[in-house]
């Protein structure tokens, strides 16, 4: 059973390699292709008022919402494509009658560049301050690891256990 | 019935102030006949606080329109089960049941320890008090639920009629208030244990179960309060990330963090100073929201009326976070503890990443949803942060949790042995990328949706795993025998287990979703993702507070012979300018079609609906509810005998106590 | 040592985020439920050509015909119950300036045509009275909800808008301004 121990660690090893190379694979090519193109008119219609806000509700945007106001949005700017106004021209037209609180995201100017920079921030800060506590910690380490190490098991307990855990995994179906 | 409530509330109030100071008082001068007696007076509190609820009922329920709350948020023709809801309904109201759920909370605090008496314990009774005596001034003071008009309306506005539209509506906010309030208790054992300074790990201890049931309480309300949206508010959806869900979100996820470091404390002795910063900033978050909510900052569904509490709100935020943090700054060289990590591929160092993450996303919602206040504070501008912005800001740090998640549980407490951890990993790593690959080829476009699914999944197996393989380790012993050797570490694997299928149920929904919008005269069918739509004309039932109008709709499938009825509805009430719908949901086990009818024309001649066809959305769900289970789970007592028993974690407390006061 | 050192620094950070955080959400506080001063103040008032809610041909308006004179636009619905409030100002209002050439022109926002004939008879108000059927006019003035009021002066631009009910001796302040070529 010891015999067949090295062997059978490392093809889970290279099972586990294969697993995240083909996801890296997958998730590389998914990026490449992009997202998909807005095909009907319908999908145009409500991908520019999911970045509107209805203006009678609180929270909503006006692809979401289903107040009248929000329902005549979406008709206003289905009535715009068909003129031929772009996206951008639509947005515009809401945000001259509005204000810039129409759009369900702030405009990327000024201080609304922060609330976009945040999030990086956020995490870089988070996982660097969680990466040097455990660096700092570690280091501390090795003066204490003969103490704190196996201590209260015994060498002999602890082949016990792992004959144990073996026994299971190869029970396992 | 009024002057029975204020007299209540008054008496209420003076109990609180008196336990608050004989606690105090009782601890500084070791008296304890003085902190039995503060311990004794919760049970009045919750006595007075029951009461003047009890008087609230019945004047709800006898029509006591002279009582302004009960004119203005009940009336004659509405239903009981709406007239007991009306509690709750509004502002003034729902701070009697805030009130009742805390005087039970804190008199569950005063029969836990009815006999141990942790050196703590007075403190954080003390602390309780204090908590109480803010909402109960609250409610004495500037929200006056007993204040009576001087001439008796002949009948009352009813309540919101949003809020009278579902009988979710009974159970979303007492979940959710018993969430909320129930950070108080590890708040002030966490102030507690600052307090009195000893580098003591047993508060850790004492409340790792309270928070645990209060997470569970939270989980729920939060999952309820979903349910609510998606099966009232007729957008096909079931959270907005309005600012009101926001800050409902950012205690959540710090306790959540509290969890899994609580275990370091409790193993380890690590992280006891991190450990009280976060029940702190978990009380500090809730404090928060209720003043969001309720100070008249921002405007939503969830807003109640103005009222004038806001100021008295950010006088107590003020107080909670100098206090808290005040204490903590001024404490912290006393309880900062060497930590020792043994390897980087450990547990210690996969909650330390947990941390991390979840933090940075109370961080992110936080700010977002601040950012507006910041804006209009310096240049005046308005701006709107909605979910768009939270949804990309957010779905890499979810997906890193997820990865966190999938593999954490499957590294040991100190240090790994790799080939074992790696043999462990194959099936869900296996599972995890068929999974993306699948997504990609049925046509996933976005990564996060490819990765979402992948790494979803690869929780689903890594803890399912864990809990097959460890209940069958012991076997012979029986399967519940099983569970409740490793009940703790089985809980919380089912906890992620429930988090998992809650992430496929978010990322299915919200990327595989179709609807339409279409207006059909009667007898009019239209075609939708594989079903023929029929409108078959307006019914109208006149009921006693409302009039409720059904479109019928004949939906059939195209690859099956079976026909069914959708009825959305709207429902006219007096009091609001505009109907209120109800959509109809068809909910299956993958698929749910919903129908919400937005518009009507020529009187029901013809209708504009929306349909969705969403997929996984009862899988939220049925996530929820498992991941509440497991925390149940994780908080329930062991029985049986030996040192895992009741009896044993009592004894181990009293000699935690012991060596702490010794 | 560092402890002594420590600990008003990390006291003093402590105390100064908390002003900090307490001071911004207090601005939250005291902003009320203001909503943002239109940003078609001082522009062109965005036009439209409404039917009347009588129906009749003649009672349609058609905003950029009144050019030249000073219009009082009122967005309002039978069904809100602040615009009852502040209908006797609007009567008042159009009863005192229409000699001088002004027009309130009431606009219904998402009404029954019924419902709306019912309220102005019962109200007695005489000055026109359009529909607004698609909410177009509503969009196009940034409507957040009713009533809502704009002063519009002679050359066709938005001076003043008005959220909530108006107050008739405040219009007429406006009006006057305007009617004498002075204040805007």
């Amino acid at each position: 059973m010891s015999g067949l121990r090295p062997l059978h660690a490392s093809r889970s090893a290279v099972l586990v390699a294969m697993a995240v190379l083909a996801a890296a694979v997958t998730l590389a090519m998914v990026g490449l292709r992009g997202p998909a193109p807005a095909q009907s008119q319908e999908q145009i219609v409500h991908e520019i008022a999911a970045g509107l806000r209805c203006p009678v509700c609180a929270d909503l945007s006006a692809a979401d919402s289903p107040a009248p106001l929000a329902r005549q949005m979406r008709t206003q700017i289905a009535d715009k494509l068909a003129q031929g106004d772009s996206p951008e021209e639509i947005r515009r037209s809401f945000i001259a009658a509005y204000g810039s609180s129409v759009l369900m995201t702030p405009p990327r100017e000024g201080l609304g560049r922060l609330v976009y920079a945040f999030p990086f921030l956020a995490l870089v800060v988070a996982l660097g301050a969680g990466g040097v506590l455990l660096r700092r910690t570690l280091r501390r380490g090795p003066t204490t690891a003969a103490e704190s190490r196996p201590a209260r098991l015994t060498e002999a307990d602890r082949r016990r256990v792992e004959l144990a855990l073996d026994r299971l995994r190869v029970e396992e179906p | 019935m009024h002057q029975l409530g204020q007299v209540g509330l008054a008496l209420g109030l003076l109990l609180s102030a008196y336990g608050m100071c004989a606690a105090a008082v009782g601890a500084r001068t070791r008296r304890p006949a003085l902190v039995e007696s503060a311990r004794l007076t919760a049970f009045g509190v919750l006595a007075m606080v029951v009461t003047v609820n009890g008087a609230m009922l019945v004047a709800l329920l006898t029509d006591d329109f002279s009582v302004r709350y009960v004119a203005e948020n009940s009336s004659s023709s509405t239903p009981t089960f709406f007239k007991v809801l009306s509690l709750w309904a509004a502002d003034d109201g729902s701070l009697l049941l805030w009130n009742l759920i805390l005087a039970g909370y804190v008199a569950a605090v005063a029969l836990r320890f009815r006999r141990e008496r942790p050196l703590t314990f007075p403190y954080a009774l003390s602390v309780l008090f204090a908590v109480q005596l803010f909402y109960l001034v609250l409610i004495n003071g500037p929200a006056r639920p007993f204040a009576t008009l001087a001439i008796a309306p002949l009948d009352g506005r009813g309540p919101s009629p949003l809020l009278q539209n579902h009988p979710l509506m009974a159970v979303h906010p007492p979940f959710l208030y018993l969430g909320f309030i129930g950070f108080t208790v590890p708040f002030a054992f966490g102030i507690a244990a600052l307090l009195v300074g000893r580098g003591s790990d047993h508060w850790a201890a004492l409340i790792r179960r309270w928070t645990l049931v209060v997470w569970c309480f939270l989980t729920v309300g939060l999952v309820l309060g979903a349910l609510w949206s998606y099966s009232v508010l007729g957008w096909g959806g079931y959270w907005a990330w309005d600012p009101v869900e926001n800050v409902a979100l950012l205690p959540w996820l710090v306790a959540t963090a509290f969890l899994h470091t609580v275990m370091l404390q409790e193993r380890r002795g690590m992280a006891r100073l991190w450990n009280v910063v976060l029940v702190i900033g978990a009380f500090a978050l809730m404090t928060f929201g209720t003043f969001l909510t309720r100070g008249s900052v921002l405007t939503s569904i969830h807003t109640f009326a103005e009222s004038g509490v806001g100021p008295a709100y950010l006088a107590f935020l003020a107080l909670v976070l100098l206090g808290g943090f005040g204490l903590v700054a001024w404490r912290a060289s006393g309880l900062r503890e060497p930590a020792r990590l043994d390897s980087l591929f450990s547990r210690e160092a996969a909650i330390v990443g947990n941390n991390a993450l979840l933090l940075a996303a109370t961080a992110i919602i936080l700010l977002g949803t601040v950012f507006p206040l910041f804006v209009e504070a310096t240049t005046g501008d308005q701006v709107t942060v909605g979910a768009p912005y939270f949804r990309s800001a957010l779905a890499p740090v979810f997906l890193l949790l997820l990865l966190l998640v999938g593999t954490a549980p499957l590294l040991p407490w100190r240090s790994t042995n790799r080939q074992r951890a790696l043999r462990r990993l194959r099936y869900p790593a296996v599972a995890a990328a068929t999974v993306m690959m699948v997504s990609a080829l049925l046509g996933a476009r976005s990564v996060e949706v490819a990765a979402g699914l992948g790494l979803a999944t690869l929780v689903l197996v890594a803890n399912g795993q864990e809990i097959l393989t460890g209940m069958a380790t012991s076997r012979g012993r029986g399967r519940t025998g099983a569970w409740r050797r490793g009940q703790r570490r089985y809980s919380g694997l089912a906890v992620h287990v429930g988090l998992g299928i809650f992430a496929l149920g978010i990322i299915a929904s919200s990327s595989f979703a179709q609807q339409t919008e279409v207006t059909l005269t009667e007898g009019e069918s239209t075609a939708f993702a594989g079903y023929q739509l029929r409108y078959d004309g307006l019914e109208t039932d006149q009921q006693p507070h409302r009039t409720v109008l059904t479109t019928r709709v004949t939906v059939s499938s195209e690859d099956s012979e079976e026909t069914w009825s959708l009825g959305p509805q709207l429902n006219l009430y007096p009091a609001a300018s505009e109907p209120i719908g109800s959509p109809a949901i068809r909910r299956g086990p993958v698929w749910d079609l919903y129908a919400s009818t937005i518009g009507l024309q020529d009187s029901g001649g013809s209708a504009t609906f929306r349909f969705y066809r969403n997929p996984g959305v009862n899988w939220l769900w049925l996530g929820g509810l498992v991941m509440a289970l497991g925390g149940a789970g994780a908080a329930w007592p062991r029985r049986g005998s030996g040192p895992g028993s009741r009896a044993g974690t009592r004894t181990r407390t009293r000699e935690l106590v012991d060596a702490e006061v010794g | 040592m560092s402890v002594l050192r420590g600990r008003p620094v990390l006291l003093t950070g402590v105390i100064v985020a908390v002003v900090a955080v307490v001071a911004l959400l207090a601005t939250g506080l005291s902003r009320g439920h203001t909503i943002e001063a239109s940003p078609l103040v001082g522009k062109a008032a965005p036009d439209f050509h409404l039917q009347g809610l009588d129906g009749k041909p003649e009672s349609a308006v058609r905003l950029s015909d009144l050019r030249g004179q000073v219009v009082v636009v009122n967005f309002w619905a039978s069904w809100c119950a602040e615009c009852r409030v502040e209908q006797p100002d609007l009567d008042q209002t159009w009863n005192r300036f229409r000699d001088a050439g002004v027009v309130v022109v009431g606009v219904d926002f998402q009404d029954t045509e019924g419902d709306a004939r019912a309220y102005l008879a019962e109200a007695g108000s005489t000055y026109p009275v359009v529909v607004d059927t698609d909410s177009t006019a509503a969009l196009a003035f940034g409507l957040r909800g009713v009533p809502e009021t704009f002063v519009v002066d002679q050359r066709g631009e938005i001076v003043e808008r008005v959220i909530g009910p108006v107050e008739a001796d405040r219009l007429a302040d406006r009006i006057t301004g305007l009617l004498e070529g002075g204040v805007r």
